[in-house]
């Protein structure tokens, strides 16, 4: 385990210099252009002449050959400086670790609220096969597949905020700004755990072993939670792991819908900005935290499941 | 199976969803509406002003950031458009053009900074040579070869070149006037310390989140209606609309027309209407082989039907417009506007040889069928809807088109027909600045390419007069010179929309200019 783990975190740095070339080339291949922008910005509006285009792309740099802004940029980067923002001139590293909590709140709270419903709903639906409850779930669950986050979003504000008056619309800084944007984030993750932990825990329940179990007189509070859980997890904690991963790059539309100061707002105006720098930081950022994610879970499978070996040399 | 969860498993559940319930409505008592908190100087308390926004990504700062500084009551200019749309002195207190190069600019007194230090000529020089400096267009719009003080409430500036209409083109947002002693050397940091005139003044700014304002007691117009403004940045229009209607914020800017018809049903809130001046239009690609023919321009003008897209994408909140210029901007009696009429315009097309002979329903000319490209961008809610109703009616006339979404800087980079685009015309308050900007050859906003001797000798012409009444003799030569050559396609211009609270104050009519937004007297009920 712990041979492949150092050979994961070797692979690490060549993954991320793979996929910030990708990025680099794909964001310079993009239509639009860069210092127009900046300058149209800076200028309230007012279309700058082309010398001054010219020269802010001297000035940004932009004038320079592709492979030499790529390695500029890498070398800056190791550096963690993630260079500034066209737009505003601002660090881009200072700016995500500035917006970082308001997304590690609002991703830590929906991902919480989304385990904490999902999960037990999932396996009661599973124990409770054919009932109210499951269908109730199972309802629940096709409600939260079909209704899309920003949907969502808004009929929550409207229920809660404008018709109910009991939460805040849109704002930041209070557990009560936290609960609206929560729950919309968190509606469509609980109800994909909720629906495969029914479905893994269905398939678990009728393995052999759970038979075993309960022959050899556990009481079916052990059977179910420590026995059957345990194996139906796998896919679910995939599931958890990747939803994990995008609700931590910034959840782009319910940050917006709710003002929410998060990663995922700074940076679609970046992206509708043609703010390359930012965008480019952000997907580095992302590739970090989606590696990182990977890797916890490939330890967490090893924990909840001993049979699954990670060492090819004796696989 | 054996059933686990017995009724003492089924309570808790439902002790659980009864539990959440409870925190909820709990949350609900305080966390209701603000309209109340903000309407609290009734009772002698602070008064405070709750405003959605739509941006608030990057600090006030009086030259890099005029555009937020101004509109939200932090920043002045030393002149300012009036409800006419004509320049008229805001901090200064008058203009005389000495000789075509060389203006005096008086200033009025009594104003005072945020950090309650008098405005005075030097002061005034030396925030805007910091805006000439800090700002390269800023020195490209003024053309400012120097600036002197005559005394400490008269500046006299040198132009570079004539500059018949200095005092409208220091209607910018990015020359607004700042206390140069504060204004700190990095240009970064120059929001936070940067001591500005407006009503309000700055007590704390989180980029994308909040900005909270306090009265500037001083201020020279009188003291401001509210003790506290705080904007709030949501970019989605939608929740801007339903903040309002949560009661989180007292005024939302820029509706949507569909938000303002449901703020106008509801009887706590109002819309606020202001008069049109930003305008939606489509560039031409005057290098597209399609776009060559005037005639080809014409029919395309002639199959707009501006009235519907006024009624029906607009829901009313617009003015169809017939020329670059909104109404009762400049007055040009010699131009007709473009008028709906698809029989003249396949007319047109016929007359420039188009046809459809193949019956396939698209016109060709040499077999070639006129198929266009019309492109726009995303940002502005109402020109992706306005591409396709105008693919359309160019449909009913038997051209083809293509809709394509994209990025706005590619109007200037060809690729398409039509482009569709907004942009305001009436800044600095004189036609001169729009028409050598969209219709002058190599003009900065003319991204289509237009090329017009005649039209850039007009243009000269209207550069080099002084006279008022021949001005608008010139300018309308020019403008009727660019409209028969169909320079671009005016389409409308959509209204400004403020969804307000009952409980706001709001004197007067908004500004048609929103740079104008906030000012000392509105306040709340």
């Amino acid at each position: 385990m712990s041979g492949y783990l150092l050979r994961r975190l070797l692979t690490l740095p060549l993954l991320l210099v793979g996929i910030s070339l990708v990025s680099f080339m794909l964001l310079n291949f993009a239509p639009g252009d860069a210092a127009e922008i900046t300058l149209l910005r800076q200028n309230g509006g007012i279309s700058p002449s082309p010398q001054d285009v010219v020269s802010m792309r001297q000035e940004l740099g932009l004038d320079a050959p592709l492979p030499v802004r790529y390695v500029r940029w890498v070398a800056d980067a190791l550096r963690g400086d993630l260079g500034e923002s066209y737009r505003s001139g601002s660090s881009i590293a200072g700016e995500i670790a500035r917006r970082l909590p308001a997304t590690l709140l609002l991703a830590s709270v929906s991902m919480a609220m989304a385990v904490a419903v999902g999960l037990p709903l999932g396996v009661l639906a599973a124990l409770k096969r054919g009932s109210w409850l499951d269908t109730a779930s199972r309802l629940l669950a096709l409600v939260g597949a079909a209704v899309p986050s920003y949907v969502m979003a808004l009929l929550l504000m409207l229920l809660f905020a404008v018709k109910l008056g009991w939460l805040p619309a849109i704002g930041y800084g209070s557990p009560k700004n936290l609960i609206l944007p929560a729950v919309a984030l968190s509606f469509g993750v609980m109800a994909q755990l909720m629906r495969l932990t029914r479905a893994t825990m269905l398939e678990a329940l009728n393995q052999d072993y759970i038979r075993t179990a309960r022959a050899k007189g556990l009481g079916e509070r052990v059977v179910t939670w420590r026995h059957a859980l345990r194996n139906a997890l796998l896919p679910v904690i995939t599931v958890m792991g990747t939803s994990a991963g995008h609700m931590l790059g910034g959840a782009v539309i319910v940050e917006i819908i709710f003002g929410w100061p998060g990663i995922g707002q700074f940076v679609i105006v970046g992206i509708s900005q043609r703010d390359y720098p930012v965008v480019q930081g952000f997907v580095l950022y992302l590739a970090v935290i989606f590696l990182l994610v990977n890797l916890a879970l490939d330890v967490l499978y090893r924990w909840l499941d001993p049979r699954l070996n990670f060492n090819r040399k004796t696989a | 199976m054996i059933d686990v969860c017995g009724k003492a498993k089924r309570l808790h559940i439902l002790l659980g969803f009864a539990l959440v319930a409870i925190l909820l409505m709990a949350c609900g008592d305080s966390a209701t509406p603000s309209r109340s908190d903000s309407a609290a100087g009734a009772s002698g308390e602070e008064r405070v002003l709750k405003v959605a926004l739509v941006w608030l990504d990057e600090p006030p700062d009086p030259y890099k950031a005029g555009w937020l500084a101004v509109p939200t009551g932090l920043a002045e200019t030393l002149f300012r458009l009036n409800s006419s749309l004509k320049p008229e002195p805001w901090l200064a207190s008058g203009a005389m053009q000495i000789d075509p190069l060389t203006w005096e600019i008086t200033l009025r007194e009594g104003v005072k900074f945020h950090n309650g230090a008098l405005m005075d000529a030097e002061k005034v020089k030396g925030s805007l040579e910091l805006a000439l400096l800090r700002r390269p267009g800023n020195r490209t719009l003024l053309g400012i070869e120097s600036i002197e003080v005559k005394d400490s409430a008269t500046l006299t500036v040198v132009t570079n070149a004539p500059k018949p209409t200095l005092p409208g083109l220091l209607t910018n947002q990015n020359t607004s006037i700042a206390d140069p002693d504060t204004v700190p050397e990095s240009v970064d940091d120059s929001a936070s310390g940067a001591a500005m005139t407006g009503p309000y003044k700055m007590v704390s700014f989180s980029a994308d989140v909040s900005m909270t304002l306090e009265a500037h007691t001083e201020y020279w117009g009188g003291r401001p209606a509210v003790d506290r403004i705080e904007y709030v940045a949501i970019s989605e229009s939608n929740s801007r609309m339903l903040a309002l209607q949560s009661g989180d914020v007292d005024i939302s800017v820029n509706l949507p027309p569909q938000g303002a018809a449901v703020v106008g049903n509801d009887a706590s809130l109002e819309v606020k209407i202001a008069t049109p001046s930003s305008m939606n239009f489509l560039f031409v690609n005057h290098e597209s082989p399609a776009m060559q023919d005037v005639l080809v321009r014409q029919a395309i003008t002639t199959a707009i039907d501006r009235q519907a897209l006024v009624d029906s994408l607009a829901e009313g909140n617009a003015v169809a417009a017939s020329t670059i210029f909104p109404p009762g901007f400049l007055s040009c009696s010699s131009i007709n506007g473009y008028k709906y009429d698809p029989v003249a315009a396949r007319n047109l097309l016929k007359e420039a040889g188009y046809e459809d002979n193949n019956g396939d329903g698209i016109v060709e000319r040499d077999g070639q069928p006129l198929e266009l490209v019309l492109q726009t961008y995303p940002e502005r809610p109402l020109l992706p809807p306005m591409l396709v109703a105008v693919q359309s009616m160019l449909k009913d006339i038997g051209v083809g088109s293509d809709v394509q979404i994209v990025d706005y800087t590619l109007a200037s980079q060809g690729g398409y027909d039509l482009f569709g685009y907004q942009n305001s015309t009436i800044t600095t308050g004189d036609p001169h600045w729009a028409l050598s900007r969209q219709y002058l050859t190599e003009g900065d906003e003319n991204r289509g390419n237009f090329s017009s001797p005649k039209v850039d000798e007009l243009i000269g012409l209207l550069a080099d007069t002084a006279d008022t009444g021949q001005r608008q003799q010139a300018a309308c030569e020019a403008l009727k010179a660019g409209h028969d050559e169909v320079a671009l396609i005016p389409v409308i211009f959509p209204n400004l929309l403020y969804g307000i609270s009952n409980q706001v104050n709001w004197p007067g009519e908004p500004h048609p200019v929103y740079l104008y937004f906030i000012d000392n007297k509105i306040g709340l009920k």
